[in-house]
């Protein structure tokens, strides 16, 4: 009886714990995801690479809205969960290379308060990840990379040897005086084009979070419907970036394209080979609520927790009541899903603001969700593959330089960006918002420049790899709201009410 | 079982009172951190419960219009009487919910809430026929699962609450819900050290930051070390989770076990006497 009494205490410590339906792209998006953050993918990038065209770069965020000055131990890798990097290269929504990447932390000064100490009581400032100057560095973590081919289960260790650390989150400049310099450790070089880094980071992702989520209650100067000197502007704010000055868990890989196409080789845009499918994901152990004897049976093989290809299909796209089912199944199965991208709510949503819309079904939402035209040229209608929320990218079409890069992505003409790949610096909020509005069906009878104000980073963005911002200080970040100071584009930079 | 039940509502008031005076003469002597935080009261720093509570407050205060508030309001309250092991917090969060459903009627989010309200008073029936209803609107809600699972298992259907912590399991793994609530099972099953290796996990994944959850996750193991006899084990996880939230009833009761473990009977008495008056959590009446 005391157990069951204490299953009603369990009970009420379960539901206590679901959060209010408070989203970035991705963040904290399924109801029990919410309570696994460091299995909550928040956002997925991929695309190719702006200092070398003949590589990818994926990016891999996980762990929602990690205020900087929450310590003691502010937010290391789950040792327990395998981080996911998938790639299809052949169009049928399967799979066929992966990478892993598996954390281990370990305590170095189990007595020690706090995960991170310096310039105190002796202890001298954290200026390495290892060695001299990584005294105060007691929680320190380390990972591998594996990268795995999934028709002949070839598992390959990418690590080259090294020990690769990953970057602590940002504690301050009394115990961190050159952080920069940290991040810059946690770059590796593994040979073979290949580069990594993981570690806490600024957030990248931007969005007037709490308008958007109050019932689309954006200030009355800036949205739904932006003015054309908001919407041309890629580089100010008018309604404050809710994500500011938070940071997130980032995984980023590099690799040349020649892993990742079904021949080896690189492709021209027009090619169906240049195209790969991606997602993100995370995966746990399986586990039976019966302990078996043989210990493979309680605790067996890793299964998928949370994915994600395509931004926001999770939370602005699939119902509530099918998220968990759709972030634990595979892309390839997407179909079960189909409904909710033909009759999506968030039109029907947008079309109560007075907002065109299209009719339904929305079949012109499909190029999200299979290898079509212009993502892939050369796709005819037998390439189409079955729906999966894969985030596709066009390996053939070479990067825009830095400075020419839209925040609109491939909808404004700027083919390198969303939703062909994603790179930090695409406005995904507003692609697609516009996206379910139906520019893709006529721009000109569902084209509202519908968004947010919000059209940047606050922090600014990273143009060479690892392509993240350093982590916000936890000593002295600061976060942006309504009437307070951080939006560049409106009069003193105070952002609007 | 009425002298089970006697004894699991002193042992429940008696840690609530602990907490209450936040002294405890025998933790303090051996460094027990119970005196630093009383999470029963908000004369300190507020708890976590406390801190949502008047955000919720705020939500409530700007936007009354919204249901989502009085949702928030109703979980804090729920946080709250755990916190605290008083049962007044639920009869408030029930008040919540009601505005909350006059906003938004028979809203699937708010409904879960009231369901985990209802098992907090007992109403086992009432929450099973509702949790049902809600996992036939939407067949793969991982926590209506979790609703289902403590349904069934307090009404003695141990098998359908296998089955219901299974698909948790399946759906979503290593959800901490569905980890607790597997090891919960476990343990009902007798496989003490398979609870504990769950609990474990758990609480792994639990972020540093959520202190009382690691504490409420460090006293259930605690509480497994007692049951399996390892006392001197046990005692290192309480003290742990005194030290990760001060005072905490949960620990200070389950601290108590081990005493009687240990036979220091008087030290016992001193962590399990009641206060007069006070209303014990309704879950453990």
């Amino acid at each position: 009886m005391k157990k069951l009494k204490l299953l009603v205490a369990l009970a009420t410590a379960l539901f206590m714990l679901v959060p209010c339906s408070l989203f970035a792209s991705s963040h904290r998006e399924a109801p029990i995801t919410a309570l696994d953050r460091s299995a909550d993918v928040t956002d997925w990038y991929a695309f190719v690479s702006y200092q070398n065209p003949n590589n990818v770069t994926f990016i891999l965020n996980v762990d929602p809205l990690l205020e900087p000055s929450n310590g003691p131990n502010y937010f290391p890798f789950d040792n327990s969960v395998q981080y996911e990097m998938f790639v299809d290269n052949n169009q049928d929504g399967i799979p066929d290379i992966a990478f892993f990447f598996r954390f281990n932390t370990e305590i170095r000064q189990p007595d020690l308060f706090t995960g991170f100490v310096g310039n105190l009581a002796g202890v001298p400032p954290i200026t390495s990840l290892s060695g001299t100057g990584s005294e105060g560095l007691s929680l320190r973590q380390t990972y591998t990379v594996t990268m795995v081919n999934l028709h002949t289960g070839k598992s390959t260790l990418l690590n080259n040897g090294k020990t690769l650390f990953a970057v602590p989150s940002n504690v301050g400049p009394k115990t961190m005086p050159d952080y920069q310099s940290l991040f810059n450790q946690g770059i590796y070089d593994l040979g073979n084009g290949i580069c990594v880094f993981a570690g806490t980071v600024d957030d990248p992702f931007f969005i007037d979070l709490g308008a958007f989520f109050d019932s689309v209650n954006f200030p009355s100067t800036v949205g739904p419907i932006l003015s054309p000197t908001i919407d041309a502007d890629n580089t100010h704010n008018y309604a404050p970036d809710a994500v500011a000055g938070f940071n997130v868990n980032s995984i980023v890989l590099e690799v040349p394209i020649t892993m990742l196409t079904v021949d080896g080789k690189i492709h021209p845009a027009s090619d169906k080979q240049a195209v790969i499918g991606t997602y993100g994901a995370t995966a746990r152990h399986h586990i039976t609520v019966r302990n078996s004897p043989n210990p493979d049976g309680s605790s067996g093989a890793f299964q998928q927790v949370n994915r994600e290809g395509n931004s926001l299909i999770n939370e602005a796209v699939i119902g509530t009541g099918f998220k968990d089912r759709f972030s634990e199944d595979f892309p390839a199965n997407d179909s079960q899903f189909a409904n909710f991208f033909l009759n999506p709510v968030a039109a029907a949503v947008l079309h109560s603001l007075g907002v065109p819309v299209p009719p339904n079904p929305r079949t012109d939402l499909l190029i999200l969700a299979q290898y079509e035209p212009p993502i892939c040229p050369g796709c005819g209608p037998g390439d189409a593959g079955p729906v999966a929320d894969l985030l596709r990218l066009n390996t053939g079409i070479p990067p825009t330089p830095v400075g020419s890069q839209l925040r609109l992505g491939f909808i404004a003409g700027d083919n390198a960006g969303y939703p062909n790949g994603r790179r930090p610096i695409d406005d995904v909020f507003d692609i697609s918002l516009r996206a379910i509005e139906g520019i893709l069906v006529d721009s000109t009878k569902f084209g509202l420049p519908l968004g947010d104000g919000v059209n940047t980073k606050t922090e600014g963005f990273n143009n060479s790899f690892p392509y993240v911002m350093p982590a916000n200080s936890g000593r002295n970040s600061v976060h942006i709201g309504p009437g307070q100071a951080g939006c560049t584009g409106q009069p003193g930079g105070i952002c609007p009410e | 079982m009425k002298k089970f039940l006697a004894l699991m509502f002193m042992w429940m008031t008696a840690a609530t009172w602990v907490s209450t005076i936040g002294v405890s003469t025998t933790c303090v002597a051996q460094g027990n951190p119970t005196t630093s935080t009383n999470p029963t009261t908000s004369a300190a720093e507020p708890s976590p419960a406390e801190r949502s509570i008047a955000e919720a407050q705020r939500t409530i205060g700007e936007k009354p219009e919204q249901y989502t508030g009085y949702n928030l309001l109703a979980t804090a309250l729920i946080h709250r009487a755990r916190e605290t092991s008083e049962a007044r917090y639920y009869a408030q969060a029930d008040n919540a919910i009601e505005k909350s459903l006059q906003l938004a009627p028979n809203n699937f989010d708010t409904r879960k809430i009231q369901v985990s309200i209802l098992l907090g008073e007992h109403e086992f029936p009432a929450a099973l026929d509702a949790a049902q209803a809600l996992n036939k609107q939407s067949l793969d809600d991982v926590m209506v699962y979790g609703l289902l699972t403590v349904a069934y298992a307090e009404l003695g259907d141990y098998k359908d609450a296998e089955t219901a912590a299974q698909w948790m399991l399946n759906l979503r793994p290593g959800n901490l819900p569905a980890l607790i609530n597997a090891a919960r099972l476990r343990e009902l099953f007798g496989d003490i050290d398979g609870s504990y290796e769950l609990l474990q996990m758990a609480y792994d994944s639990t972020p540093p930051t959520e202190n009382e959850q690691r504490a409420w996750l460090l006293t259930q193991m605690g509480h497994l070390r007692v049951a399996s006899g390892n006392t001197d084990a046990a005692e290192k996880l309480l003290q742990q989770a005194l030290a990760s939230f001060p005072s905490y009833p949960l620990s200070v009761g389950a601290l108590a076990e081990v005493r009687i473990a240990q036979k220091r009977y008087e030290e016992a008495v001193v962590l399990l006497s009641p206060l007069p008056g006070h209303i014990a959590h309704r879950e453990f009446i």
